[in-house]
């Protein structure tokens, strides 16, 4: 070899990838070829669907619901989680056709009398026991959720599916279409879904937390626990708004939280359990009664304040979270449109009150998910 | 997916209708790549780029055609060293220095250990254009024919054949210019031991500077 050769050959020598950078930048390939395929599909198909049609876009719309309860500060604070590029898959001049979604209208949405005198407390630990103690996915690549949109009003919706890598990217897609196959491990994007990725921009994509840290809370200790979510709430939702949210106390965010948790994250059976038990130390919840939801499904409506938590007690399952839209909805039965009730701040009979907004984001289906989706056909 | 028996050249082939291939490239060639950056920007940054390369071959994809030799890398290569292009051009300007679009010194020459050897291979290397340098390194380091450095380079085979046998000529030439002149390590020893790398960058241009076509 030359001087030359030796040279170029101790400058040349370099260690490989190990396999944690091997699999992150996997990872994130996988993301965009997620997103290749849906969109190659989407041009393929009629390209109907505008992503601008769903206003907020967000991991399930859970999010985007949560604001319609919360401050305006939270609002941004919230909008800064997650942005949400639009995929330009629709074809100039193609109709916006909106697919046929089953109406809801047939089914009763709402709350109807307690199918038990259990506590709220009571029937919060029941949860618990059931949810297990497991200790999850830490490990899972990506997080699958599945949700029903619709707009209670008309009766039109869609669906949205999202996959949350574990660094907070991920691929959401929606479609108007019928509910897909609920299967968590292979997920399946069907004809006329828009694809889009979902950037976490470096913050937590867990409603403030991250993969791992949802891990790493204290799941033994139920205080603990308490301490470090409302530690969290104070980053995520920020100092509360005068006036939007007067009622509010630090409880109802501890209660927000919780919610949240439960819904759309990769938190382990574990976390689930001891979540349940934060709830149930949470003075001032009451049971509502027994609610429907636009699919038919039936769970156990908890209240505090403008939020409720709906559950099924036996499975541990959480099923819906709903927010008024001000302290007197309440007092209704109805869960959207407008009534006529006492606002309990002023003591006075106050009429157009909107219980919640117009649309229902159901949580369908959660889990862990090996792989992004795979495109049928 | 690293069973795969297909050829790169029907991965590539399939790739516009497929994306779903790339991930089979990466399985095959994601350490050859992350070598490539990991000499060129030092091991932190190539593990940043490694997925950039790949993302970026993918919206790419649609306008390649499988080289001749049958491997995808020095499609990659070429693709890799725009995106490390565009990675140096981000990196805030380093004092009085000027930048280089294709090599963070300080990396090569974090692993040339021995003192004597700091900035030995940057001197022994700029005479030559950018392109000529990277035809170098790609057949160094990267173990390319010719012809496949040609092509990760977008540059006729019979040109980079030639460039090639020029580019070594004037390096050797240039490295032992620096030997003669400058014996043991006096060539970065102006510098006393622990002082930056890049002060020592710009004696070699000093002494350097100047056109040496052999």
């Amino acid at each position: 070899m030359s001087p030359l050769d030796d040279l170029l050959d101790s400058a040349g020598r370099v260690p490989g990838i190990g396999p944690d950078g091997l699999r992150n930048a996997r990872t994130a390939l996988d993301t965009r070829i997620a997103v290749a395929v849906m969109q190659l599909n989407a041009t393929a198909d009629l390209g109907r669907k505008r992503a601008s049609r769903w206003p907020g876009g967000g991991l399930s719309g859970w999010r985007g619901k949560a604001l319609a309860g919360a401050t305006a500060v939270a609002a941004a604070a919230a909008a800064a989680l997650v942005t949400v590029i639009a995929t330009p898959a629709q074809h100039a001049g193609a109709p916006a056709a909106v697919s046929p979604v089953p109406p809801v209208a047939r089914i009763h949405v709402g709350f109807s009398a307690p199918a038990t005198d259990a506590t709220a407390a009571q029937l919060l630990d029941e949860a618990a026991t059931a949810a297990g103690s497991q200790q999850g996915w830490p490990d899972a690549r990506y997080w699958f959720a599945q949700s029903q949109n619709t707009n209670l009003l008309s009766g039109q919706g869609s669906y949205s599916s999202s996959w949350i890598a574990r660094d907070g990217n991920g691929v959401g897609a929606r479609a108007g279409a019928p509910i897909p196959e609920q299967a968590t491990s292979v997920p399946r994007a069907k004809d006329g879904e828009t694809a889009y990725p979902v950037i976490a921009d470096g913050v937590p994509a867990f409603y403030g937390f991250s993969w791992a840290q949802l891990y790493a809370l204290p799941v033994n200790d139920t205080a603990a626990l308490e301490s470090d979510l409302m530690s969290a709430g104070q980053i995520t939702f920020g100092p509360k708004a005068p006036g939007l949210s007067g009622s509010w106390t630090g409880q109802e965010d501890l209660f927000e939280l919780v919610m949240n948790l439960l819904s759309g994250t990769p938190a382990s059976p574990a976390l689930r359990e001891a979540l349940y038990k934060v709830a149930a130390t949470i003075p001032g919840v009451t049971v509502k009664g027994t609610y429907t939801d636009s699919l038919g499904r039936t769970g156990t409506a908890l209240r505090l304040g403008i939020m409720t938590m709906v559950i099924d007690p036996a499975t541990g399952q959480f099923l819906d979270g709903l927010w008024a839209a001000s302290p007197a909805a309440v007092n209704c039965s109805k869960v959207t449109g407008w009534c006529q009730a006492i606002n309990p701040a002023t003591g006075k009979i106050e009429k157009g009150v909107m219980l919640s907004g117009p649309s229902s984001t159901l949580l369908i289906t959660q889990g862990p998910a090996a792989g992004l989706p795979k495109i049928a056909g | 997916m690293t069973g795969d028996s297909r050829s790169d050249g029907e991965l590539l082939a399939g790739l516009p209708g497929q994306p779903e291939l790339m991930g089979v490239l990466y399985e095959r060639h994601a350490q050859a790549v992350f070598r490539y950056l990991g000499r060129r920007a030092g091991p932190a940054a190539a593990e940043d780029l490694l997925s950039e390369v790949f993302i970026a071959a993918l919206s790419a994809s649609s306008r390649v055609v499988a080289h001749d030799s049958g491997s995808a890398l020095p499609w990659l290569y070429g693709i890799a060293l725009n995106v490390l292009r565009r990675h140096f051009r981000q990196q805030p300007p380093a004092g009085g220095v000027t930048r280089d679009l294709g090599m963070d010194w300080d990396a090569v020459d974090d692993r040339l250990d021995a003192l004597a050897e700091r900035g030995r291979l940057r001197a022994t290397l700029q005479d030559l254009s950018d392109s000529d340098r990277e035809l170098l390194l790609l057949a160094a380091w990267e173990n390319l024919t010719s012809a496949e450095a040609a092509a990760a380079l977008g540059i006729g085979e019979v040109a980079a054949r030639s460039r090639l046998h020029r580019a070594r000529k004037r390096a050797l030439a240039a490295l032992q210019r620096l030997r003669g002149s400058a014996p043991g390590n006096s060539a970065p020893g102006n510098s006393a031991p622990g002082s930056s790398a890049r002060a020592s960058h710009s004696v070699t241009t000093t002494l350097y500077g100047g056109e040496k076509a052999s």
